[in-house]
Protein backbone atom coordinates (compact mmCIF):
# COMPACT_ATOMS: atom_id res chain seq x y z
CA UNK A 1 0.00 0.00 0.00
CA UNK A 2 0.96 3.50 -1.15
CA UNK A 3 0.70 5.65 1.82
CA UNK A 4 -0.18 8.63 0.06
CA UNK A 5 -2.48 6.93 -2.28
CA UNK A 6 -4.04 5.68 1.14
CA UNK A 7 -4.62 8.43 1.97
CA UNK A 8 -5.94 10.41 -0.72
CA UNK A 9 -8.49 6.79 -0.71
CA UNK A 10 -9.68 7.18 2.85
CA UNK A 11 -10.10 11.07 2.28
CA UNK A 12 -12.20 10.54 -0.85
CA UNK A 13 -14.23 7.64 0.25
CA UNK A 14 -15.12 9.32 3.50
CA UNK A 15 -16.11 12.37 1.41
CA UNK A 16 -18.74 10.46 -0.06
CA UNK A 17 -19.93 8.21 2.93
CA UNK A 18 -20.21 11.34 4.81
CA UNK A 19 -22.17 13.02 2.72
CA UNK A 20 -25.12 9.69 3.20
CA UNK A 21 -26.46 10.49 5.98
CA UNK A 22 -29.50 8.06 7.69
CA UNK A 23 -30.88 5.69 5.73
CA UNK A 24 -35.23 6.15 6.33
CA UNK A 25 -36.50 3.35 8.57
CA UNK A 26 -39.84 1.43 7.37
CA UNK A 27 -42.42 2.61 8.86
CA UNK A 28 -43.45 -0.49 10.20
CA UNK A 29 -40.68 -0.85 12.63
CA UNK A 30 -42.35 0.76 15.29
CA UNK A 31 -45.54 -0.59 14.53
CA UNK A 32 -43.85 -4.00 15.11
CA UNK A 33 -42.34 -2.79 18.21
CA UNK A 34 -45.45 -1.37 19.85
CA UNK A 35 -47.19 -4.58 19.02
CA UNK A 36 -44.76 -6.89 20.61
CA UNK A 37 -44.73 -4.30 23.26
CA UNK A 38 -48.68 -4.28 23.93
CA UNK A 39 -48.32 -8.04 23.84
CA UNK A 40 -45.99 -8.73 26.74
CA UNK A 41 -47.44 -5.95 28.91
CA UNK A 42 -51.25 -8.06 28.51
CA UNK A 43 -49.44 -11.41 29.20
CA UNK A 44 -49.66 -12.24 32.82
CA UNK A 45 -46.73 -12.49 34.64
CA UNK A 46 -46.53 -16.60 34.26
CA UNK A 47 -47.04 -16.37 30.67
CA UNK A 48 -43.70 -13.84 30.12
CA UNK A 49 -40.26 -15.28 29.92
CA UNK A 50 -38.90 -16.26 33.51
CA UNK A 51 -36.03 -13.45 33.62
CA UNK A 52 -39.14 -10.86 33.67
CA UNK A 53 -41.09 -12.29 36.71
CA UNK A 54 -40.87 -10.20 40.10
CA UNK A 55 -37.80 -11.32 42.16
CA UNK A 56 -39.58 -12.35 45.08
CA UNK A 57 -41.75 -15.02 42.42
CA UNK A 58 -38.44 -16.06 40.93
CA UNK A 59 -36.82 -16.45 44.35
CA UNK A 60 -40.11 -18.64 45.09
CA UNK A 61 -40.23 -20.61 42.07
CA UNK A 62 -36.37 -21.60 42.78
CA UNK A 63 -37.26 -22.87 46.56
CA UNK A 64 -40.60 -24.50 45.12
CA UNK A 65 -38.58 -26.73 42.40
CA UNK A 66 -35.74 -27.14 44.97
CA UNK A 67 -38.29 -28.70 47.20
CA UNK A 68 -40.03 -30.77 45.30
CA UNK A 69 -36.67 -32.19 43.82
CA UNK A 70 -35.27 -33.21 47.33
CA UNK A 71 -38.88 -34.24 48.31
CA UNK A 72 -39.45 -36.49 45.39
CA UNK A 73 -35.99 -37.69 45.50
CA UNK A 74 -35.79 -38.70 49.38
CA UNK A 75 -39.46 -38.34 50.49
CA UNK A 76 -41.37 -40.96 47.79
CA UNK A 77 -38.82 -43.26 49.34
CA UNK A 78 -39.23 -42.71 53.06
CA UNK A 79 -43.51 -43.16 52.30
CA UNK A 80 -43.22 -46.43 50.99
CA UNK A 81 -41.66 -47.64 54.07
CA UNK A 82 -45.03 -46.07 55.71
CA UNK A 83 -47.35 -47.56 53.28
CA UNK A 84 -48.83 -50.12 55.68
CA UNK A 85 -49.41 -48.50 58.10
CA UNK A 86 -52.27 -46.50 56.89
CA UNK A 87 -54.93 -46.67 53.92
CA UNK A 88 -54.41 -42.47 53.69
CA UNK A 89 -50.25 -43.35 53.32
CA UNK A 90 -50.52 -46.14 51.43
CA UNK A 91 -52.61 -44.42 48.65
CA UNK A 92 -50.27 -41.24 48.76
CA UNK A 93 -47.34 -43.77 48.19
CA UNK A 94 -49.24 -44.63 44.84
CA UNK A 95 -49.07 -40.91 44.07
CA UNK A 96 -45.12 -41.03 44.33
CA UNK A 97 -44.87 -44.93 43.41
CA UNK A 98 -42.95 -43.90 39.89
CA UNK A 99 -40.94 -41.71 41.51
CA UNK A 100 -40.15 -44.24 44.05
CA UNK A 101 -39.85 -46.73 41.54
CA UNK A 102 -36.90 -44.73 40.08
CA UNK A 103 -35.44 -44.05 43.75
CA UNK A 104 -34.83 -47.89 43.89
CA UNK A 105 -33.61 -48.55 40.69
CA UNK A 106 -30.79 -45.99 41.27
CA UNK A 107 -30.08 -47.87 44.34
CA UNK A 108 -30.08 -51.12 42.59
CA UNK A 109 -27.62 -50.03 39.86
CA UNK A 110 -25.41 -48.04 42.13
CA UNK A 111 -25.44 -51.40 44.47
CA UNK A 112 -24.45 -53.50 40.92
CA UNK A 113 -21.89 -50.90 40.19
CA UNK A 114 -20.23 -50.97 44.16
CA UNK A 115 -19.97 -54.88 43.58
CA UNK A 116 -18.45 -54.87 40.01
CA UNK A 117 -15.92 -52.47 41.32
CA UNK A 118 -14.99 -54.23 44.06
CA UNK A 119 -14.68 -57.34 41.95
CA UNK A 120 -12.65 -56.16 39.29
CA UNK A 121 -9.05 -55.87 39.69
CA UNK A 122 -7.28 -52.12 40.30
CA UNK A 123 -5.69 -52.31 36.93
CA UNK A 124 -9.39 -52.86 35.37
CA UNK A 125 -10.79 -50.21 37.44
CA UNK A 126 -7.72 -47.48 36.74
CA UNK A 127 -7.68 -48.50 32.83
CA UNK A 128 -11.50 -48.08 32.81
CA UNK A 129 -11.61 -44.75 34.77
CA UNK A 130 -8.46 -43.58 32.13
CA UNK A 131 -10.56 -44.92 28.92
CA UNK A 132 -13.96 -42.70 30.09
CA UNK A 133 -11.48 -39.44 31.06
CA UNK A 134 -10.02 -39.90 27.27
CA UNK A 135 -13.23 -41.02 25.45
CA UNK A 136 -14.71 -37.27 27.44
CA UNK A 137 -11.39 -35.36 26.52
CA UNK A 138 -11.95 -36.53 22.71
CA UNK A 139 -15.82 -35.16 23.18
CA UNK A 140 -14.80 -31.75 24.28
CA UNK A 141 -11.41 -31.90 21.48
CA UNK A 142 -14.05 -32.54 19.02
CA UNK A 143 -16.24 -30.31 19.71
CA UNK A 144 -13.85 -27.15 20.10
CA UNK A 145 -12.52 -28.06 16.68
CA UNK A 146 -16.06 -27.80 15.53
CA UNK A 147 -16.86 -24.71 17.73
CA UNK A 148 -13.39 -23.04 16.14
CA UNK A 149 -14.66 -24.13 12.53
CA UNK A 150 -17.56 -23.14 12.61
CA UNK A 151 -17.57 -19.93 14.43
CA UNK A 152 -14.55 -18.62 13.61
CA UNK A 153 -14.59 -15.40 12.01
CA UNK A 154 -12.61 -15.41 8.39
CA UNK B 1 -48.65 11.17 26.94
CA UNK B 2 -48.71 7.41 28.37
CA UNK B 3 -45.84 5.42 28.87
CA UNK B 4 -46.13 3.82 25.07
CA UNK B 5 -46.60 6.70 23.69
CA UNK B 6 -43.74 8.60 24.76
CA UNK B 7 -41.65 5.19 23.85
CA UNK B 8 -43.09 5.62 20.60
CA UNK B 9 -42.28 9.07 19.99
CA UNK B 10 -38.32 8.58 21.01
CA UNK B 11 -38.45 5.26 18.72
CA UNK B 12 -39.48 7.40 15.88
CA UNK B 13 -36.65 10.15 16.87
CA UNK B 14 -33.84 7.67 16.73
CA UNK B 15 -35.15 4.28 14.48
CA UNK B 16 -33.59 5.87 11.31
CA UNK B 17 -30.24 6.17 13.25
CA UNK B 18 -30.92 2.50 14.30
CA UNK B 19 -31.64 1.33 11.21
CA UNK B 20 -29.07 2.75 9.23
CA UNK B 21 -26.56 1.17 11.81
CA UNK B 22 -27.61 -2.20 11.34
CA UNK B 23 -28.62 -1.78 7.49
CA UNK B 24 -24.68 -0.74 6.68
CA UNK B 25 -23.41 -3.64 8.37
CA UNK B 26 -25.88 -6.26 7.80
CA UNK B 27 -26.62 -5.42 3.94
CA UNK B 28 -30.07 -7.18 4.72
CA UNK B 29 -33.15 -5.30 5.21
CA UNK B 30 -35.04 -8.19 7.29
CA UNK B 31 -32.44 -8.86 9.30
CA UNK B 32 -31.86 -4.94 10.13
CA UNK B 33 -35.72 -4.93 11.08
CA UNK B 34 -35.12 -7.93 13.04
CA UNK B 35 -32.03 -5.84 14.64
CA UNK B 36 -34.03 -2.50 14.75
CA UNK B 37 -36.81 -4.14 16.66
CA UNK B 38 -34.94 -5.74 18.70
CA UNK B 39 -32.76 -2.90 20.15
CA UNK B 40 -35.82 -0.61 20.66
CA UNK B 41 -37.42 -3.68 23.05
CA UNK B 42 -34.39 -3.59 24.39
CA UNK B 43 -34.24 0.14 25.23
CA UNK B 44 -38.29 0.01 26.40
CA UNK B 45 -37.49 -2.72 29.21
CA UNK B 46 -35.17 0.38 30.45
CA UNK B 47 -37.05 3.58 29.42
CA UNK B 48 -37.02 5.10 32.60
CA UNK B 49 -33.38 5.29 32.31
CA UNK B 50 -32.79 6.20 28.82
CA UNK B 51 -35.51 8.61 28.22
CA UNK B 52 -33.81 11.79 30.31
CA UNK B 53 -30.01 10.28 29.22
CA UNK B 54 -27.93 12.39 26.86
CA UNK B 55 -25.79 9.32 26.07
CA UNK B 56 -28.99 7.93 24.61
CA UNK B 57 -28.23 7.84 21.54
CA UNK B 58 -24.92 6.46 21.71
CA UNK B 59 -26.77 3.88 23.64
CA UNK B 60 -28.96 2.50 20.81
CA UNK B 61 -26.32 2.67 18.10
CA UNK B 62 -23.81 0.37 20.31
CA UNK B 63 -26.54 -2.08 20.98
CA UNK B 64 -27.56 -1.74 17.14
CA UNK B 65 -23.91 -2.30 16.51
CA UNK B 66 -23.72 -5.42 19.01
CA UNK B 67 -26.44 -7.20 17.91
CA UNK B 68 -25.70 -6.43 14.25
CA UNK B 69 -22.24 -8.09 14.46
CA UNK B 70 -23.89 -10.89 17.31
CA UNK B 71 -26.35 -11.83 14.06
CA UNK B 72 -23.37 -11.93 11.47
CA UNK B 73 -21.27 -14.18 13.60
CA UNK B 74 -23.72 -16.45 14.40
CA UNK B 75 -25.52 -16.77 10.96
CA UNK B 76 -22.90 -15.46 8.40
CA UNK B 77 -19.89 -17.60 9.66
CA UNK B 78 -22.16 -20.62 10.07
CA UNK B 79 -23.64 -20.21 6.57
CA UNK B 80 -19.92 -19.42 5.29
CA UNK B 81 -18.93 -22.86 6.89
CA UNK B 82 -21.24 -25.09 5.38
CA UNK B 83 -20.84 -23.08 2.41
CA UNK B 84 -17.04 -23.57 2.30
CA UNK B 85 -17.19 -27.03 3.13
CA UNK B 86 -19.49 -27.69 0.26
CA UNK B 87 -16.79 -25.85 -2.08
CA UNK B 88 -19.50 -22.99 -2.50
CA UNK B 89 -19.53 -19.15 -1.12
CA UNK B 90 -17.54 -16.16 -1.91
CA UNK B 91 -19.48 -13.80 0.70
CA UNK B 92 -16.56 -13.70 3.33
CA UNK B 93 -13.92 -14.01 0.89
CA UNK B 94 -11.66 -12.06 -1.85
CA UNK B 95 -13.26 -8.98 -3.23
CA UNK B 96 -14.67 -9.88 -6.29
CA UNK B 97 -16.11 -7.57 -9.23
CA UNK B 98 -19.75 -6.02 -8.68
CA UNK B 99 -22.05 -4.98 -11.93
CA UNK B 100 -22.80 -1.84 -11.21
CA UNK B 101 -24.79 0.10 -13.09
CA UNK B 102 -22.25 3.61 -13.38
CA UNK B 103 -22.88 6.14 -15.61
CA UNK B 104 -20.20 6.83 -18.03
CA UNK B 105 -18.32 9.89 -15.65
CA UNK B 106 -19.13 7.48 -12.62
CA UNK B 107 -20.49 9.58 -9.85
CA UNK B 108 -19.49 12.98 -10.63
CA UNK B 109 -22.26 13.59 -13.03
CA UNK B 110 -25.07 12.57 -10.99
CA UNK B 111 -27.19 14.42 -8.51
CA UNK B 112 -27.14 14.30 -4.52
CA UNK B 113 -29.72 12.14 -4.54
CA UNK B 114 -28.44 9.25 -7.24
CA UNK B 115 -24.99 9.42 -5.51
CA UNK B 116 -26.85 8.46 -2.23
CA UNK B 117 -28.35 5.27 -3.83
CA UNK B 118 -25.56 3.93 -5.65
CA UNK B 119 -22.80 4.26 -3.06
CA UNK B 120 -25.21 2.54 -0.73
CA UNK B 121 -25.33 0.16 -3.07
CA UNK B 122 -21.85 -0.55 -4.14
CA UNK B 123 -21.53 -0.48 0.15
CA UNK B 124 -23.95 -3.21 0.27
CA UNK B 125 -22.46 -5.03 -2.06
CA UNK B 126 -18.79 -5.43 -0.55
CA UNK B 127 -18.00 -8.78 0.73
CA UNK B 128 -19.06 -8.91 4.28
CA UNK B 129 -15.15 -9.12 5.01
CA UNK B 130 -14.66 -5.83 3.39
CA UNK B 131 -18.60 -3.87 4.22
CA UNK B 132 -17.79 -4.53 8.22
CA UNK B 133 -14.46 -3.08 9.04
CA UNK B 134 -14.96 -0.56 6.37
CA UNK B 135 -18.65 0.59 8.58
CA UNK B 136 -17.35 0.46 11.95
CA UNK B 137 -13.86 2.89 11.00
CA UNK B 138 -16.41 5.42 8.56
CA UNK B 139 -19.91 5.33 10.25
CA UNK B 140 -19.22 3.78 13.74
CA UNK B 141 -15.63 5.90 13.53
CA UNK B 142 -13.94 2.94 15.81
CA UNK B 143 -10.17 3.03 15.14
CA UNK B 144 -8.56 0.07 13.73
CA UNK B 145 -7.67 -1.44 16.98
CA UNK B 146 -10.76 -1.33 18.35
CA UNK B 147 -11.93 -3.05 15.26
CA UNK B 148 -9.58 -5.77 15.20
CA UNK B 149 -10.41 -6.39 18.92
CA UNK B 150 -14.55 -5.84 18.01
CA UNK B 151 -14.06 -8.61 15.12
CA UNK B 152 -11.52 -10.97 16.87
CA UNK B 153 -9.14 -10.70 13.89
CA UNK B 154 -5.94 -9.04 13.79
CA UNK B 155 -4.92 -5.09 13.16
CA UNK B 156 -2.79 -6.31 9.58
CA UNK B 157 -6.49 -7.96 8.54
CA UNK B 158 -8.31 -5.30 9.40
CA UNK B 159 -6.07 -2.59 7.84
CA UNK B 160 -6.00 -4.61 4.31
CA UNK B 161 -9.79 -5.24 4.21
CA UNK B 162 -10.53 -1.51 4.65
CA UNK B 163 -8.01 -0.69 1.96
CA UNK B 164 -9.82 -3.48 -0.35
CA UNK B 165 -13.26 -2.33 0.46
CA UNK B 166 -12.17 1.27 -0.32
CA UNK B 167 -10.64 0.37 -3.43
CA UNK B 168 -13.81 -1.58 -4.50
CA UNK B 169 -15.70 1.20 -3.60
CA UNK B 170 -13.42 3.64 -5.93
CA UNK B 171 -13.49 1.16 -8.97
CA UNK B 172 -17.11 0.61 -8.78
CA UNK B 173 -17.96 4.32 -8.60
CA UNK B 174 -15.18 5.54 -10.59
CA UNK B 175 -14.27 7.76 -7.64
CA UNK B 176 -11.31 10.00 -8.82
CA UNK B 177 -8.80 10.81 -6.36
CA UNK B 178 -7.07 14.56 -5.81
CA UNK B 179 -3.80 13.24 -7.95
CA UNK B 180 -4.49 12.15 -10.79
CA UNK B 181 -1.77 9.87 -11.65
CA UNK B 182 -3.52 7.16 -9.49
CA UNK B 183 -6.30 7.46 -11.38
CA UNK B 184 -7.13 4.19 -13.00
CA UNK B 185 -10.26 4.16 -14.69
Amino acid sequence: MNDEYDKQLEARVRRELSALGELEAPPEIARRVMRVIGRRAAAPWYRREWQSWPLELQAGSLAGLLAAFVFLCFGASRLAQFATLTPAAREVSGWFSLADAIWHAVNVLASALGLVFHSLSPAVVVGSAVMLLFCYAACLGLGTIYWRLAYARR
Amino acid sequence: MTDAQQFEVFMRNYQNMVFSTAMRLLASQPDAEDVTQEVFLRAYERFDQLRDSPSVGGWLRTVARNLSLNHLSRYCSRWSFFSELFGGGREDGEEHEMEFPAEEGGLETLDQADRRVLVEQALQKLPVAQRVPLVLFHFEELTYGEIAAKLGVSLGKVKIDIFRGREALRRQLRLRLADEQFETT
